[in-house]
């Protein structure tokens, strides 16, 4: 009973010290849990196709950039609809992830994503036209033909700028989950006309498909 | 007497014969002169290909005359010849509303790309108030999103001056259009040239053509 008045002014010194390193390391294995990403068993079509409802795609295949993450942020109906706010860093965070640099926002589409399709999100020069909207959200299929790994992807922004285009030949893009996944190789050549970081590109015919790694 | 009437009879008979062949066999000009050149002709039944004028004698009368090219309005027009004379038909061919909207959708898609590729940054605001003109809002707002939010894939990119080579118009309809556009492009600080081609999207709003969109090829 002596030892443990003794040990008292210790427990009170280092115990939340203790506990707040404990409940870091949970979080921090949460976050790495998340970006692991397990394959998905779904067993429904994972048949992909051009065009879906009348949207098309730019190409069917490119070289896949390497993007940052975009912040969920925080989304707005003033001063326009979708107005969205970068706050913090808010956005996915996993074992592959970086902060989100300066020049990252919430996307073409002005933010209003889930974790999941910012987590598992894919850009390219979508051809808009009067159906902006419709393309947001949709689900993509890329696939790394040498090493047979494919992918659900979620279109939620719009580039990459032309520079990127003219110098490297990359004409979409995805996170670090995507395209550490598929195991493509380092698209920045400065060689527009070679394959490297090759992916081929699809709608999921069922939109209904999880997103993320699929068996 | 009815040999008086006989005289009269014959006589008549002799002057209308006399008029007739003067109708079949006597025949005056018609002179056709269309606005452009390499033109086809119709004249009653008979045509004429490849024509840059026309001058033939024809039978007094009337005479349907019809000029055609594709890409112009057809010309028609009935004329009356008569004995030795000289008619000429200006035919002013105009052009259809499609070679209308090509000659425009050729001249925006050199426009559009001489100005797209001319710049010392695709980021500065100038380089975006420059090109908005030619683009419909869908395409100049995510355009301004990636010159504003995404500054890293412009980085290192070189100042370019570009001239059009050609503008080959691929596709066409009253609403949409695209083309294939052949640039040089010239990097400012090296000197060092560039040819490429893009293809050109184009819609047409209201009575206005516009750039749509641009992907390079």
């Amino acid at each position: 009973m002596g030892k443990l008045k003794k040990l008292w002014p210790l427990g009170c010194l280092f115990g939340p010290i203790i506990l707040g390193v404990g409940f870091g390391a949970l979080l921090f294995a949460g976050f790495v849990g998340m970006g692991k990403g397990g394959e998905n068993s779904f067993t429904g079509s994972t048949e992909t196709t051009d065009s879906l409802d009348g949207l098309t795609l730019p190409a069917t295949s490119g070289k896949l950039g390497h993007e940052e993450h975009l912040s969920l942020g925080v989304v707005l109906s003033y001063p326009q609809p979708n107005a969205c706010i970068v706050a913090g860093q808010l956005h996915y965070v996993g074992t592959d992830s970086y902060p989100l640099g300066s020049a990252d926002g919430c996307g073409a589409f002005g933010g209003g994503m889930t974790s999941d399709q910012e987590r598992w999100y894919f850009n390219m020069r979508w051809d808009y036209g009067d159906r902006k909207d419709d393309f947001r959200h949709k689900k993509i299929i890329l696939a790394n033909p040498e090493k047979n790994k494919k992918i659900v992807v979620s279109i939620e922004d719009y580039g990459p700028g032309l520079g990127v285009i003219e110098r490297d030949g990359i004409n979409c893009g995805a996170p670090p989950e995507v395209y550490n996944y598929l195991g493509t190789e380092n698209p920045y050549t400065g060689d527009p006309s070679d394959k490297q970081g090759l992916v081929l590109i699809g709608f999921a015919k069922d939109q209904s498909i999880p997103l993320g790694p699929l068996k | 007497m009815r040999l008086i009437k006989i005289s009269i009879l014959v006589l008549l008979t002799l002057g209308v014969g006399y008029l007739i062949a003067l109708a079949f066999f006597l025949k005056g000009t018609l002179v056709v002169k269309p606005s452009v050149s390499g033109v086809n002709v119709l004249i009653d039944k008979k045509e004429y290909k490849d024509i840059d004028s026309l001058g033939i004698k024809v039978r007094v009368g009337s005479h349907k005359v019809k000029v055609s090219r594709d890409g112009y309005v057809d010309f028609e027009e009935t004329v009356g010849v008569g004995i030795g004379e000289v008619v000429e038909v200006n035919a002013a061919l105009n052009l259809n509303q499609e070679s209308k909207d090509k000659q425009v959708i050729e001249k925006l898609g050199k426009d559009f790309v001489e100005a797209w590729y001319n710049y010392a940054t695709q980021t500065d605001p100038s380089y975006l108030a420059k090109i908005k003109p030619f683009m419909i809002d869908s395409f100049y707002e995510p355009t301004e999103y990636v010159a504003k939010h995404r500054p890293q894939d412009f980085k290192d990119q070189p100042a370019l001056s570009t001239k059009v080579l050609s503008v080959e118009i691929t596709n066409y309809s009253q609403s949409e259009a695209s083309a294939v556009v052949e640039r040089e492009s010239t990097d400012v600080g090296t000197g060092k040239k560039k040819v490429g081609k893009v293809r050109v999207s184009f819609s047409k709003v209201g009575n206005k053509w516009l750039v749509r969109y641009l992907d390079l090829i």
